[in-house]
This record gives C-alpha cells, sequence and structure tokens, in this order.
C-alpha cells in the first residue's frame, strides 16, 4: 500500500489504508500519527524524491523531510513491532485468565 | 531426677543490660530451685576468680563454660572443668577476638581456640533465638547431641520429634539482686548422680530429660511456689473475683507478652455496628493483603510504568515538528547558505532497541546452563547447535551494539552542528521528534487500558474455606468517589478523579493531582476494588454473631507462632452449640501442639472439653487476712492440691464452679429426668 506519492509534481499522503490523498503541506499532527501508524503496522510504498520532481519548494522541502525520516525508521520497524507486541503481554494474560 | 540449669549469666557484657552479680542471690536460687549442677556461661567470656569464689561458695556441681557466638548462633560450651588455666586461656582468646572484631567467630575459628570439640559439652541455641542453622550443626559432624529451646511447648515439640536434638530448658537468667520471681526454666535428668560425664551421656537420649520432675513432660512449672501447668490443654476454674484473670495475667507475664496469643474476654464481641463493620473489613484486610498485593502486583508494576508517559508532551512534540517543518518549507525567503547545508535540517539517528535481542540471548543462556530439565532440552536441541546459538547472537548483539555506539557518536555531531548553523542561519528551524517513542507510549497507555478493564471485570479470584466459613475475595470496579476516599484512608476529595474513572490513563494524572497519602505506589488499590467477605456455611454474608464466631476460630488458629494460648471466658461472647461443636474441637487441636490455658464458668467448655489439667483459684478469708490460692491436679484426681499442700474435692470444684453448685446441679437433673417423662 502508498503512503506517500509523488503527483504532477506536488507531494501527497495518507491517513488511512486505501483513504484519500492530501497534499502534503496540508498535514497536522493528527495526521502524521495516522501516517506514522500506517508506515509502522504494514508493507508500505512511498515515493522517493530523487525519482520523482516536486516543482513546488514547499512541497519538496516537507515530503523528503517526512520520507526521510520515515525511511530512517525502516530498520526498527520490525524490533517496534515486536516490542509492541510483547508489552505487558504476561499482565494481560494473569488479568484476561483471573 | 536431678535438676539442671547450665544456662546462667554473672557477668555483664556487651550483649546485657548491665548488671551486677549478686552471690547470695545464686545460692538463693539453687536452694529455692533445689538445683543439683549450674553451669555459669557469659556471653564471649570467663571469668576465672569468680567462677572458683562461686564453685566454693556452692555445695552443688558447678561447671565452667561460656556462651559464645558463633557463626550467628550462640552456642553453650561446658568443660568439666578440670583443667582450667587451659580453658581459661581459650576463653581469653575468644574474649579478645569478640572484643576486636565485634563479630561472631567462625566455625573453624572456633574449632581452632577450643581445640578438640570433643572435650566440651556443647549446647547450641536450637528452638530459641539466635538459633543455629542446620548447616553450621552439620559441620559438627555429631558432636552435638542437644539444644537449648525457649519454651515449655518447643522441648515437647522436639521430644516428638524424630529428628530433632535432646531438648534442654534452662534459665539464662542474669544473676543480681534483683532476679525476682526467681527463674523456674530448669531441665531435669533421669539419671542418679550428676557428673559431667553422665550429663554428655543424659544429652544423648530424650527419654532421660524432663520438664518435671514426677509428671515428665506433660506439666512444667510455672511459678516459683511450684505451681504446674500442663503443657497440653489447662481449664482455669473459680469464683468471680477469685483470680482467674489475675493468673491468666501472670501466666502471660511469665512467657511475655509477644509470645503469648491472648483471647481476652470480650474481645471479639460486636458493640458497635460501624466500629464492627470497620474492625471487620481490616481484619479480612489484613489477613488477606497478601492475595490483594499479589493480585495488584502487575498491574502496579504497568501503572509504574505508565505513569512515566506523558501522552500531552508527546503530542506537543508532533505539534512542534509539523508546524516548524511547514513554517521552514513556506519561508523558503529566509534561506540561506546557512541553512541550505544538509546537516541544517537533519535528524538524529534512531538508535536500534536490542532488548529483545538481549533477551533472546538471556533465553538462549537458560537452555544452555538448565540443569532441571536437561534432559527434555537435549532431546530436541543438540547442545552444540545451543552454543552455536549463543555465539552468533552475542556477535549479532555487538555488531548492533556497535552500530548504535556509532549513531550515538554521529547524533551528538550532528546536534552540535546544527545548533552552530541555526544560531548563524535566519530560517526557521525544524523541531525534532522521536516517533517511536510516541507511538511506543500510544500503545502503552491503550495496553494499560486493556489490563485495567480486564482487572476490573467482576470476578472471585480467591475462595479459601475456613472452619466452615468461606472467604471470599471479589473484585470489580469502584461505584463512587466514597469508595475511593475509604481506600485512601484519608479526607482527601475524590470527585474529580472518579469523574475520569472510566480513562484510566487520565484517571492516574487525576491520582497524581491528589497527592499525599495517595501514592503512585499504590495507585492500582484506586483502579480495582477488591473487597472480602466471609460466607457463612449456607452461602450468605456472616452476620455480627457469625463474624465474632469466625475471629475467634481465626484467633485460635492463628496461635500457632505463639509459646501459650491464653483465652478468658470465651462463653462470655459464644452460644454453647458453637462452643461445643467449633471451638473445643480446636481448641483440643491446638492443645496438642501447645499449652493451651482456658478460663471459664461454662460447663460446655470445662468439662466436656476433657481438659488435661485443672485450675481452681480461690479467694480464700481467713480473719482479716485474704488469700489468693491455687489449687490444681489432674480432672481424675479427686483432689486438687495446692502449692502449700491444701486440699480441695475436685467435684465440688467443678459442680461449684460450672454447674452453679451441687444442689442446682442435682435440681436441674430432677427437672430434665421429670420432662423426660
Amino acid at each position: 500500500m502508498k503512503i506517500l506519492k509523488i503527483e504532477a509534481g506536488c507531494g501527497h499522503f495518507r491517513k488511512e489504508a486505501n483513504g484519500p490523498w492530501s497534499q502534503i503541506d496540508q498535514i497536522n499532527k493528527n495526521d502524521l500519527l495516522k501516517l506514522l501508524n500506517l508506515f509502522l503496522e504494514g508493507d508500505v510504498e512511498m515515493d522517493n524524491p530523487s525519482d520523482h520532481e516536486l516543482h513546488n519548494e514547499v512541497h519538496k522541502i516537507v515530503y523528503t523531510n517526512i520520507f526521510e525520516k520515515l525511511g530512517s525508521l525502516s530498520e526498527s520497524k520490525s524490533a517496534f513491532k515486536d516490542e509492541s507486541e510483547r508489552k505487558y503481554l504476561s499482565e494481560i494474560n494473569k488479568y484476561s485468565a483471573a | 531426677m536431678k535438676k539442671i540449669d547450665l544456662h546462667i549469666h554473672t557477668k555483664s557484657s556487651c550483649q546485657d543490660r548491665p548488671f551486677l552479680f549478686n552471690e547470695e542471690k545464686l545460692k538463693h536460687y539453687v536452694s529455692e530451685a533445689s538445683l543439683d549442677c549450674i553451669a555459669i556461661t557469659n556471653h564471649n567470656l570467663f571469668d576465672l576468680s569468680q567462677f572458683e569464689s562461686i564453685r566454693n561458695a556452692l555445695s552443688i556441681l558447678v561447671l565452667p563454660g561460656i556462651e559464645v557466638d558463633m557463626e550467628k548462633c550462640h552456642i553453650l560450651v561446658v568443660s568439666d572443668g578440670q583443667v582450667l588455666d587451659d580453658f581459661d586461656k581459650r576463653c581469653a582468646k575468644i574474649n579478645s577476638q569478640w572484643r576486636s572484631t565485634n563479630a561472631p567467630l567462625s566455625f573453624d575459628d572456633f574449632s581452632n581456640i577450643l581445640g578438640d570439640l570433643n572435650q566440651y559439652i556443647l549446647i547450641p541455641h536450637y528452638e530459641k533465638d539466635p538459633k543455629i542453622g542446620s548447616e553450621v550443626l552439620d559441620k559438627f559432624c555429631g558432636q552435638i547431641t542437644s539444644g537449648e529451646v525457649r519454651s515449655p511447648k518447643k522441648f515437647v515439640s522436639c521430644i516428638k520429634d524424630p529428628e530433632k536434638l535432646v531438648p534442654l530448658y534452662f534459665s539464662d537468667c542474669r544473676v543480681d539482686v534483683n532476679l525476682d520471681p526467681l527463674p523456674t526454666r530448669q531441665t531435669y535428668l533421669d539419671c542418679d548422680d550428676v557428673s559431667f560425664g553422665t550429663l554428655r551421656e543424659v544429652f544423648r537420649d530424650k527419654n532421660k530429660v524432663a520438664l518435671t520432675e514426677a509428671e515428665g513432660n506433660n506439666l512444667f512449672q510455672v511459678f516459683p511456689d511450684g505451681q504446674h501447668l500442663s503443657t497440653g490443654l489447662n481449664v482455669v476454674l473459680g469464683d468471680r473475683s477469685s483470680g482467674k484473670s489475675h493468673t491468666l495475667q501472670r501466666i502471660c507475664d511469665w512467657f511475655g507478652e509477644d509470645n503469648v496469643r491472648y483471647i481476652r474476654q470480650f474481645d471479639l464481641v460486636a458493640r458497635n455496628e460501624a466500629e464492627d463493620e470497620k474492625k471487620f473489613k481490616d481484619f479480612l484486610s489484613e489477613s488477606t493483603s497478601i492475595f490483594s498485593k499479589d493480585y495488584l502486583s502487575d498491574l502496579q508494576r504497568v501503572v509504574e510504568d505508565v505513569l512515566e508517559v506523558d501522552l500531552d508532551a508527546d503530542l506537543k512534540s508532533v505539534e512542534n515538528y509539523v508546524t516548524s517543518l511547514l513554517e521552514y518549507a513556506q519561508e523558503i525567503t529566509k534561506h540561506d547558505t546557512f541553512s541550505k547545508a544538509k546537516i541544517y535540517s537533519e535528524d538524529a539517528f534512531v538508535k536500534k532497541n536490542l532488548n529483545g535481542l538481549v533477551e533472546l540471548i538471556e533465553s538462549t543462556k537458560h537452555l544452555l546452563s538448565n540443569v532441571d530439565y536437561r534432559e527434555i532440552i537435549d532431546k530436541h536441541i543438540e547442545v552444540p547447535a545451543l552454543r552455536e546459538l549463543y555465539v552468533e547472537l552475542m556477535k549479532n548483539y555487538c555488531v548492533q551494539e556497535e552500530i548504535n555506539v556509532k549513531k550515538t557518536w554521529v547524533n551528538v555531531l550532528v546536534q552540535d552542528v546544527k545548533a552552530k548553523l541555526q544560531r548563524k542561519s535566519s530560517a526557521p528551524k525544524v523541531s525534532d521528534v522521536d516517533f517511536l517513542n510516541v507511538l511506543l507510549n500510544q500503545r502503552k497507555v491503550e495496553k494499560f487500558e486493556k489490563i485495567v478493564a480486564l482487572a476490573r471485570k467482576p470476578n472471585t479470584p480467591l475462595r479459601k474455606n475456613k472452619r466452615g466459613f468461606e472467604i471470599v475475595a471479589q473484585v470489580g470496579p469502584f461505584s463512587g468517589a466514597g469508595e475511593l476516599k475509604e481506600v485512601s484512608r484519608s479526607t482527601k476529595g475524590f470527585s474529580s478523579a472518579f469523574a475520569k474513572y472510566d480513562k484510566p490513563y487520565l484517571f492516574l494524572n487525576e491520582l497524581r493531582k491528589i497527592g499525599d497519602p495517595v501514592s503512585p505506589a499504590d495507585f492500582s488499590k484506586f483502579l480495582v476494588k477488591v473487597e472480602y467477605k466471609i460466607l457463612n456455611r449456607d452461602g450468605f454474608e456472616a452476620s455480627g454473631g457469625e463474624r465474632s464466631e469466625f475471629f475467634l476460630l481465626d484467633k485460635i488458629e492463628g496461635a500457632d507462632g505463639a509459646e501459650i494460648l491464653l483465652i478468658d471466658e470465651p462463653e462470655s461472647s459464644f452460644d454453647n452449640h458453637f462452643l461445643r461443636a467449633d471451638v473445643n474441637e480446636l481448641i483440643k487441636e491446638m492443645s496438642q501442639k501447645m499449652p493451651v490455658v482456658i478460663v471459664t464458668h461454662n460447663n460446655t467448655v470445662g468439662a466436656s472439653i476433657q481438659p488435661d489439667y485443672l485450675i481452681c483459684t480461690r479467694k480464700e478469708i481467713s480473719g482479716t487476712d485474704v488469700n489468693w490460692r491455687i489449687y490444681s491436679g489432674h480432672p481424675t484426681s479427686k483432689k486438687l492440691l495446692s502449692t502449700e499442700g491444701l486440699e480441695l474435692p475436685t467435684r465440688d470444684v467443678l459442680l461449684g464452679n460450672l454447674e452453679a453448685g451441687v444442689e442446682a446441679y442435682e435440681q436441674r437433673g430432677i427437672t430434665y429426668e421429670n420432662l423426660k417423662n
């Protein structure tokens, strides 16, 4: 699933899987958290800004920054998944069984 | 039979209260107690000249000894007194080592200083603090055959248990002018004469030691006038104001309050409904607090972790990032050579979390080192494969850790350069944000709320049967702020906190605002209600009277750790049916393990319980003199005797105290007979 795309020289992002696209310069903190969730929870695709031209300077800066930030988390993805799944597992089991 | 006391202090040491030895008092004690042999055993010291003076002053066998601090216990070392100079020198070494180190001797030092241990009688504190541990006992390889005990209960339990050492019961007294009352803790030996050699022989045989001269271990002396008590069940009878409770108090004092379970008259009766309810709840929470702690422990651990999370601050950091990024992007005109440098908007490296790998390495290590389940592990995974796995994981850890260290180094550098560039540039700065941490915190809170919901689900996780009653612990949500206030036992208000009760994370923040005495270490108690109830035989919540019955049974049953159980007139608070059916049975059971003394007027308790020993207190007035006297004896004897040799017919005592007198007893018999006809 694609979560970041470059189309017609502009950057776009998604808030939910298969949801509508929004312009990258409209992104706010809640959108960014949703984007982050999508990134960490599944296999996602993101258009690389080096392969596509971004005409809009603002889009270029915001898109590139977010793209690189998410990219830097790639190798932590599995560790994060492991950790968040294991988090409080024994406690949940204890009170589920009680 | 011979009577001995081998634990007597005549010199004050730093482990004692200060006292001044009085030889006359010692002579008085030896004579009053009719002792045949004593040993002088001071703490880590032996005073030769004082010992010789005592030995010359007494006509009985006086043995030299010392009480040594060794490996966390105290041990009496008694010598035959033949070569006093040698013993004196060895004790001087012990004393000098004690003075220089102020620490107990090791076993090796103990045996090096004292030489051949077979030449002594060694008596460690056994069922008495500070007691000898089994590991230390093993080091003596059978050289110790007897041990000192602190009470008749421990004496009897050592006699009954074939694995235990021969018990010895001594006064451990400090002989000064104030030694009053005189000690009554001594041991009788079944032998014709007392010598060092006889003692060694006798101390190997449990059949040759006893608490009394004529009654073996069925009785023990409790008062200096020679008054005995049974090591089993004693019933105290007597008119009002004849000294029953006073006698009970004297027994309590003799044992020391800390060693006694004393159930006083009316102690357990409900007088005020609200107070009773509170007392009952306190009792239950106290006696079930281990369950409560255990049930809430995991939740509390999660709470403490979640308290570190600040979702508002996390959201703020994301907001700052987005705002600053957009601002940076839009203010292109302000971009200059400084801000155009790549490093200006460079993010810090995210370090890889290696916790999972560390756990994996630990688990592999467990698999490799486990002994208990070696066979099963070997059946499925070969050791060489496990070793290879362990090594590879470790290598991987080293590589990743190295990368993390490098990333840290780069991050510090980038941060430094960024800061310098940002100071020079007029372009806006892009705030940093730790996305992983933000998201992990969110997950933590989600899971915490899930755990709270599970823990609050109404449930009865504890059901414990106790003497016909059932203790149950019920968990569930609190239903109002008042209940939270009750848990806090404070006057603090909980209304605004309770308004957030359904949102546990916000609720925690509200609790934090309340402050002392609502401590974060107890937050789990406010999240989930744990309530205890006692159900009666029919499954209904116990009534006030039933609760008191439960209390009594619990108090009696809880006497296990005490040296003696004293109960003052249980009939004042309970009905006969309960006393006969439950209390009598339990008291009998307890009296198999420890001395029990029960004061009663009630024939259900007094007679049907079948005591081992009867004690009758009497207030006797002759002219202007008032004497409080104690008569005692076995219930099967025709007479009860006082220590001065006075007599009372047992039948009169029983009928007088339990049946309101002979006349009333006979009258009642006629009435019952008539009703039957």
